[in-house]
């Protein structure tokens, strides 16, 4: 299981993301490390908050949500669209992706075969960018400008 | 072995020299050949154009005048594609045991007795897209030209790049098909060589035309030819 | 599929002056395929990868009504609808009856090039209906009045200051060559839009036949917003995009964003069927035909196998020396060369096959081996063959004509060549500088007659 979480660590910041590496217990301190320099007004943390309308949502600087699943193999997460917050993680200026690091798999073909997947999903690879402009990279075209994945551990 | 000899319209017309050097290789290296005189054109030209019935008329002709072969060897990477990739697209089939070859192709697999004198000089390559690609002949002109004491080879930059020849692409479309062996003998000046080789008598005649046209010296040869010049005949070897 | 009347070789003429566009252009094509060579350097199974996903493709296309009933199936059972549009008109006006039955009037669009084909965005503007193109590429075209130049990036055509200009004369803003600055106001502009439209409209990389998955792959998230956030999403697509199984598309997203922009993953990959929390209330799926089938039952049936990923345009020396304009269609390079009269007939477009030199370095780099070579070979054939009738191609076949006769009878070659060695005057070669070398003194066979080697 390291040598998933070490590729998808390595594969996922090739793609601009920021990854932490945390125990299970520490999650929330690192969040509230992460989002310290953020009013708590422009947070939506779709854990623990309720469903709010998506102009709202739209104008929050962090959203946070979990990740059902990672792809070590391209630095991947999985979010499934079925569940209720997935907007979190397409509105915010800047998504903090929570992601178990038992729910790594090595490649899509494996997440596929092993029936878990949910019927309507997004594979998020990095925050959201664009090279339309003389083929220059640049992040956030429409989606999140940052992208943080928290990968949590148990003990 | 027994080797028909296959020498493409543009060689036969343009550049004999290649011919010669084919066969001072072929019978150097102790093969029989054969040359069918009445040979002219393998079809290719009409084919490329899409006129496809006049182009099987050709090549049912070329197959018959090279009935009783069953090596054919050629100096000229499209022409030998045409045979062993295109003619089945115009219903004709060379029988199994039929095998052909680009003259390097085949000397690359029989011509280990081969023996070259030094030859110092720096020539640059050019892959002539059909021979790359259609007959996955990359290594073997190069390991071929290696061979050769004190000679140069250089790679060219993007030295893969059509040079634009492509039959009557080069007349259809002629601004392209000049921009773009500008290009290549641009990239041949820069590679600071004066003779390019490359193994197609289209390529060669396309390159050595523009750099004319272009006021710059060049000499545009096929691989047999340096081969054929820095070779040591039979009787300098004993 | 319309093209400008203006022959492609008079594109080409103009283009090929243009050192703007040709410098835009290739920084950008080469940019792509060194990322790409260096992915496929890297990935030890690419081959592999590359043989299944051309089995894979094929394995669709030979039972492709089989495939296409199966997605259908499994995605009416899911709630979505199928809606099938044989021509470019039919899609058209069902795409419209829907977006008016719901009182739409808004409608956000994702880039896809099938909708390219029907000039939707065009088409229903014209008919009130506010359409946004969303894809920052297709913005920027959308804002230009200009067609896309590339299926994969539609603007490569423009620079930077290019596209200062246009935003600044189109939208106001500041002027600024900062693509950062440039890429934020697209996206304030297109953010509100996108939270007010009616109705979104996407394309679909590939149907899944196995789940009556619809998949879109993207870099921006505009897709995801168009798709999830109004209350209609129409996801239109060529009958020919459906693949067997959910293995097939995983295998497939390991070449297409390879292949298409040389990133090992796209930024993001979507698989949509009805049942997205708080998403569209329908899902509709238009099935184009639009002379897919036509083609599936010809001889160039294999095109059909293309996912469009533009690696073809990317490494196409032709391409790199006008881009998509040049062609006037709306799928350039060798594979539009093939798809554009194949669609239709061999009379439109009918110079696109013929601006090939065949150098078969799409070939080489297609992902699903398409054999496009061979294909713009029979393109050619049936250009001669349904266009027997005008001058041009009448005096073109006498002159082959002449030569098969007399290349069948090298009697009348040799006399012929007699004559052309005593041509004083060197021909010119297409243009200026050119010129067609001399014939040799004496042929090699002639030499070999003469008995000089024996």
């Amino acid at each position: 299981m390291a040598d998933l979480i070490r590729q998808f660590m390595e594969e996922a910041e090739l793609v601009h993301a920021n990854l932490y590496l945390v125990p299970r217990t520490a999650l929330d301190a690192k969040i509230a490390e992460l989002t310290k320099d953020v009013p708590s007004e422009k947070i939506y943390d779709a854990r623990n908050d309720a469903p709010i309308p998506r102009d709202d949502l739209a104008r929050k600087m962090v959203g946070i949500s979990e990740m059902v699943t990672g792809i070590a193999e391209t630095g991947s997460l999985i979010v499934d669209l079925t569940a209720p917050d997935h907007l979190a993680s397409l509105l915010p200026q800047r998504h903090i992706a929570i992601l178990d690091a038992n729910k790594i798999y090595p490649a899509l073909e494996d997440y596929l075969a092993s029936g878990e997947a949910p019927l309507c999903y997004t594979m998020i690879t990095g925050p959201s960018k664009t090279a339309d402009i003389e083929k220059i990279l640049v992040y956030g075209a429409h989606g999140p400008v940052a992208l943080d994945i928290l990968i949590y551990t148990d003990p | 072995m027994k080797v028909h000899l296959f020498i493409p319209c543009l060689v036969d017309q343009f550049t004999p020299q290649v011919g010669i050097a084919c066969l001072k290789l072929l019978r150097a290296t102790g093969h029989e050949v054969v040359i069918p005189t009445n040979q002219t054109c393998c079809g290719q030209p009409a084919f490329n154009s899409g006129f496809r019935e006049e182009a099987r008329e050709v090549a049912y002709h070329f197959k018959t005048i090279f009935h009783d072969a069953k090596i054919i060897v050629g100096p000229s990477g499209s022409c030998i594609s045409m045979l062993k990739n295109h003619y089945r697209e115009l219903g004709l089939i060379f029988p199994e045991s039929v095998q052909v070859f680009e003259i390097v192709d085949f000397l690359s697999q029989y011509g280990q007795s081969l023996r070259f004198h030094s030859s110092p000089q720096r020539i640059g390559i050019h892959d002539a897209c059909h021979a790359l690609r259609e007959l996955k002949l990359y290594d073997q002109p190069r390991e071929l030209l290696k061979r050769i004491p004190g000679l140069d080879l250089v790679e060219l930059n993007d030295g893969q790049a059509c040079c634009g020849f492509g039959g009557t692409f080069s007349v259809k479309m002629a601004e392209l098909s000049q921009d773009m062996a500008r290009e290549k003998v641009k990239t041949i000046q820069a590679a600071d060589v004066d003779t390019v080789v490359s193994l197609d008598g289209g390529c060669l005649m396309n390159i050595q035309s523009t750099a004319e046209g272009m006021g710059v010296t060049l000499h545009a040869k096929h691989v047999v030819e340096v081969l054929a010049d820095a070779m040591i005949s039979t009787g300098e070897q004993a | 599929m319309e093209f400008t009347p203006r022959s492609i070789k008079a594109n080409f003429t103009e283009s090929l002056k243009d050192f703007t566009l040709r410098k835009n252009l290739t920084k950008a094509t080469h940019h792509t395929i060194e990322k790409r060579d260096a992915l496929k350097a890297a990935a030890p199974d690419w081959n592999k990868w590359r043989d299944a996903a051309a089995a894979s493709r094929r394995e669709s296309l030979l039972h492709l009504d089989r495939y296409l009933a199966q997605f259908e199936n499994q995605f009416t059972a899911l709630g979505g609808e199928v809606v099938h549009a044989t021509t470019i008109e039919d899609a058209r006006s069902k795409i419209l009856d829907i977006i008016k039955a719901e009182n739409g009037r808004t409608v956000v669009k994702a880039k896809s090039m099938v909708t390219e084909e029907l000039e939707l965005a065009t088409f229903l503007n014209a008919q009130d209906i506010e359409t946004w193109e969303t894809d920052l590429g297709e913005f920027i075209i959308q804002l230009a009045g200009e067609h896309p130049s590339h299926i994969t990036a539609p603007a490569i055509h423009k620079n930077r200051q290019q596209i200062a200009q246009l935003l600044h004369e189109k939208m106001g803003v500041p002027y600024t060559e900062d693509p950062e600055l440039l890429t934020g106001y697209a996206r304030q502009f297109l953010r509100q839009k996108y939270l007010d439209a009616d109705v979104g409209i996407s394309g679909g990389n590939f149907i899944i036949a196995e789940t009556g998955q619809v998949i879109l792959v993207e870099n921006e998230a505009n897709i995801r917003l168009s798709t999830v956030l109004p209350r209609i999403h129409i996801a239109v697509t060529g009958v020919e995009k459906v693949v067997p199984s959910q293995q097939d598309y995983a295998n497939l997203m390991r070449l297409l964003p390879a292949s298409a922009t040389g990133q090992k993953m796209a930024g993001y990959v979507s698989a949509l069927t009805p049942g997205v929390s708080g998403g569209p209330e329908r899902m509709i799926v238009i099935l184009l035909d639009a002379g897919r089938r036509q083609m599936l039952a010809s001889e160039k049936w294999e095109m059909l196998a293309c996912i469009r990923c533009g690696a073809c345009l990317n490494v196409c020396p032709i391409f790199n020396r006008g881009g998509g304009h040049a062609y006037g269609s709306v799928y350039p390079g060798p594979m539009g060369s093939i798809l554009t009269p194949g669609l239709s007939e061999p009379g439109n477009a009918p110079d696109h096959a013929f601006a090939s030199s065949l150098c078969g370095a799409c070939v080489d780099i297609c992902p699903v081996k398409i054999p496009l070579t061979k294909l713009l070979l029979q393109t050619r054939g049936d250009v001669v063959n349904t266009h027997h009738k005008s001058w041009d191609n009448l005096a073109e076949r006498s002159v082959w004509k002449s030569w098969s006769l007399m290349m069948r009878h090298p009697g009348i070659f040799r006399i012929m060549r007699w004559f052309g060695a005593r041509i004083p005057v060197r021909f010119h070669w297409g243009s200026d500088a050119r010129k067609l070398p001399r014939l040799a003194k004496e042929t090699f066979l002639q030499q070999v007659r003469d008995g000089r080697f024996d």
